[in-house]
């Protein structure tokens, strides 16, 4: 009896059941169309994979003058860690200065020269252990540093400390210094600072003094006789030598959760970091990063370009490339073209991608740089420093992306 | 026949497959950024963003998880931080101040008793972040140096940020359990979890109180210069431009100021329903008070602040009717928050205000956190990071994708020596509902 009544309920059961199954799937199919927006529907970029270094040795004769205007490709990375003799694996900055490298750590200040390093700590002057930001006064040689708890100004083999007690230094916590001859700029978490190294006069510019819309500043850079501000909450701040004046980039949509355009002015305001090179203005954010040449800007996220990643610790731009630290690879981004370099997980070696609007082609190193959290970079000639959450790296131009068929 | 009953099995674990699937992924469903309802999204009258934040939660990448940290052998007790506003001039600062550190003792000695860390004590290092000119940023960089695993605080949004970027470079967890700028965990720093609500989530219910329930049109704003009252309503000016009435007259008073005379008068004369006050608790005290002995009845809404002792004695007979927001209904509360209110009582001799609840709450949820994820900062920070709703004495914590509290936001009216509490929630299409006001 009890399976007469069974039979026919499993067979109106089972397929009722398959039938509201494939309602639901539909159902979440299109919701998730939806959800996703048309933004989700892409096509795919065309990879090409490439895992031979040798292909670009070909680019190695062009001409240190055509050199500086093309966009390099790193490569033969040689890693240095606290086996190597730095004093702690967490690299914060690094700053190329002649033939020696200045490289801040959480631990102290490292400096290499003629393949040695010496150690540099709060015991020897250093106004905190953990170094955040480096500048070299070219002009006098003076080496600015920014820490966790004060500035140094190393001069002579002395390092002269600043604070809020003994300065007009605006905070102890320094992100960012910038020295510009003259004037050597600081970016404080609570207010920046213009320091005459002339009468050394110190001028503090936070909200009450500047149109500063937040005074967290993060990074700190000159050029043209500006300087620039970038101010965490508060976009950047253009300051004009000459006139003495403000000028401010907010971003326009005003909201931290969206991006309403991306061209429509600066990307973000939550910025980290900006670098002026050859008449344009590069700005990191948490967010993407924003470029500004003067009469427009442009915006880029990771969704849709070949930026890796939108939290970008720093940028630094050089020979009109800008090199970005990101929490997921270091990038570079002449405006037209990307590179990223990154780590292969669980692996020596790397990978190098180049980016050309919807084409990609990836190569496969066999070095590569320490990790992929980079916090700051520095670049000189054909050399390029990397500072990593987990060990310092340096690089060399193996070639070039112009000579690379995309 | 055969056929029949080999094809129905394969689509009988079809069918579960795909109703599993899909049930999960509902379940799975994250809360909205903020909780923004749709229709104060910003620019959704007019344009789809081309991208939107926060619609998942930013992993870390840095190397942090490798770094050496104390082996515990090595360790007398595990210290954490503690950063808040504990001694300077301003009253509520100071004295909210007190309440959270005192909520966050009360979790660590608790936590203690039960054994600490692997029987080592927790060993709780409070410093003061209202002295000098961005103090939080030297007492984080001081806390790092003694070896704190993470960080409790703070309240001011000012002194917040500076200590969350800091926390950023450190690389250091920090729980925030008493400030209310929007802002805070908007800025993507995936070191940082806030466990109360904002006064972004406390402008929503104020506009679904003044628009959407009571229907009024004509409302008044008037906040302080500061930055706590620029941050704290800019969503409401925002949304009631958004709800289609936007906010009638809008006016800002200079800190210091104690006659409102010329304000109220100019409020007079825009004939408004309500009055909506953000700034300081004495400043609201005065600002009602004036008010009411010129005459003026308008309905006025405020924030969390004035639901304080301090409000109800500045204040006296004009605290009545009016309504402010709160993270919270005491009313509610079960056993473990009586049972709080208790020990709180017994060991600091008053009774605990909202401060000192959500630092208990959030001191909790850090200390469980720990326990899980032993003696590593980056691992903690992924397992405070990980969660998207604990239990507190206060209810459930929500937590969006930004990390920060989408609880549950109340609506606090004084009436008759006593505040009655309401829960907030959105009312599309402009529904009627009473209020305990109508009623």
């Amino acid at each position: 009896m009890k399976n007469k009544i069974r039979k026919p309920l499993l067979k109106i059961f089972i397929p009722s059941l398959a039938f509201v199954a494939m309602f639901f799937l539909i159902g979440a199919y299109v919701i998730d169309i939806f959800d996703d927006g048309p933004d989700a529907i892409s096509e795919p970029r065309v990879t090409e994979e490439i895992t031979d270094d040798a292909v670009l040795e070909d680019d190695s004769e062009a001409t240190d003058e055509t050199a500086s205007h093309r966009m390099p490709i790193y490569g033969e990375w040689e890693v240095f860690t606290m086996q190597d003799g730095l004093p702690s694996n967490k690299v914060n900055t690094v700053k190329i200065d002649g033939e020696r490298i200045l490289v801040g750590t959480d631990q102290g200040l490292a400096v290499l020269e003629n393949n040695e390093w010496t150690i540099y700590t709060p015991e020897d002057g250093l106004a905190h252990r953990n170094v955040l930001s480096i500048d070299v006064d070219e002009a006098s040689g003076d080496v600015w540093i920014g820490t966790m708890n004060g500035l140094n100004r190393w001069s002579a083999g002395v390092f002269e400390r600043f604070d809020q007690f003994n300065s007009g230094l605006a905070n102890n916590v320094v992100y960012g210094v910038a020295a510009d001859q003259r004037y050597t700029w600081i970016a404080t978490t609570a207010g920046a600072n213009r320091f005459d190294t002339y009468t050394d006069q110190w001028i503090i510019f936070n909200e009450e003094t500047s149109p500063m819309h937040e005074p967290w500043c993060y990074g700190i850079a000159t050029g043209g006789n500006k300087a620039y501000i970038a101010a965490w909450g508060g976009g950047v701040l253009e300051y004009n030598n000459d006139t003495g004046r403000f000028r401010v980039y907010r971003d326009p949509d005003g909201h931290f959760n969206l991006t309403l355009f991306p061209d429509d002015g600066l990307i973000h305001d939550i910025t980290t970091d900006v670098s002026f090179d050859n008449g344009t203005l590069w700005v990191s954010t948490y967010f993407g990063l924003g470029r500004y040449d003067g009469q427009r800007w442009w915006g880029y996220l990771d969704h849709d370009t070949g930026l890796t990643s939108t939290f970008i610790n720093a940028v630094n731009a050089k020979n009109s490339v800008a090199y970005l630290a990101t929490d997921y690879g270091l990038n570079t981004f002449d405006g037209t073209r990307w590179v990223t370099y990154n780590t292969i997980d669980g692996s020596v070696r790397g990978e190098t991608i180049i980016t050309n609007g919807d084409t990609e082609k990836k190569l496969i190193t066999d070095s590569a740089i320490s990790h992929r959290f980079i916090w700051n970079m520095d670049i000189k000639d054909d050399v390029i420093w990397v500072a990593t959450s987990y060990g310092l790296t340096r690089g060399v131009v193996v070639g070039y992306v112009d000579e690379m068929i995309l | 026949m055969k056929k029949g009953r080999s094809f129905f099995p394969v689509l009988l674990i079809l069918a579960i497959f795909m109703v599993s699937g899909f049930y999960s992924g509902l379940m799975g469903q994250d809360q909205p950024h903020a909780n923004t309802p749709p229709e104060i999204y910003p620019f959704s009258n007019f344009q789809v963003p081309h991208f939107r934040h926060f619609e998942e939660r930013r992993p870390y990448y840095g190397a942090a998880r490798e770094y050496n940290y104390p082996d515990a052998s090595e360790l007398e007790t595990v210290r954490l931080g503690f950063i808040g506003p504990l001694d300077g001039a301003h009253e509520y600062y100071t004295m909210n101040g007190q309440h959270m550190l005192q909520g966050t003792k009360l979790a660590i000695e608790e936590a203690n008793k039960k054994g600490g860390y692997n029987g080592i004590p927790f060993e709780l290092i409070a410093r003061n972040d209202i002295g000098l000119w961005g103090a939080s940023g030297d007492e984080m960089v001081a806390l790092d140096d003694m070896g704190v695993f993470a960080v409790v605080g703070s309240i001011d949004g000012n002194n917040s940020h500076i200590a969350i970027r800091v926390a950023l470079k450190l690389e250091l967890p920090m729980v925030n359990t008493g400030s209310t700028d929007p802002t805070l965990t908007d800025t993507r720093i995936p070191w940082v979890v806030r466990t109360n609500p904002d006064d972004r989530q406390f402008n929503y219910a104020i506009l679904n109180e003044i628009y959407n329930k009571r229907e009024y049109t004509r409302v008044a704003l008037l906040r302080a210069n500061s930055r706590y009252a620029r941050v704290g309503t800019r969503e409401f000016i925002d949304g009631a431009r958004r709800l289609g009435n936007p906010v009638t007259i809008r006016q800002v008073y200079y800190l210091g100021e104690t006659n409102f005379d010329a304000y109220l008068e100019n409020i007079r004369q825009a004939d408004v329903e309500a009055v909506v006050l953000w700034g300081e608790v004495d400043e609201i005290a005065r600002i009602v008070t004036q008010m009411r002995e010129s005459g003026m009845e308008q309905s006025v809404f405020t924030s969390d602040k004035v639901v304080s002792d301090l409000f109800l004695e500045l204040a006296g007979e004009h605290a009545e009717g009016v309504i402010a927001t709160f993270p919270y209904n005491p009313d509610l509360l079960g056993e473990d928050y009586n049972r709080f209110v208790e020990n709180y009582r017994e060991r600091f001799g008053e009774d605990p205000n909202w401060f000192a609840v959500h630092a208990y709450d959030g001191a909790r949820f850090l200390l469980e956190s720990i326990e899980k994820a032993g003696l590593n900062r980056a691992l903690i920070r992924d397992e405070i990071t990980s969660v998207k709703q604990f239990s507190g004495i206060t209810g459930d914590i929500i937590l969006d994708d930004s990390w920060n509290s989408i609880s549950p936001v109340w609506l606090a009216e004084y009436q008759d020596g006593g505040y009655t509490f309401w829960q907030y929630q959105w009312i599309s299409n402009r529904e009627n509902q009473q209020t305990p006001s109508d009623q």
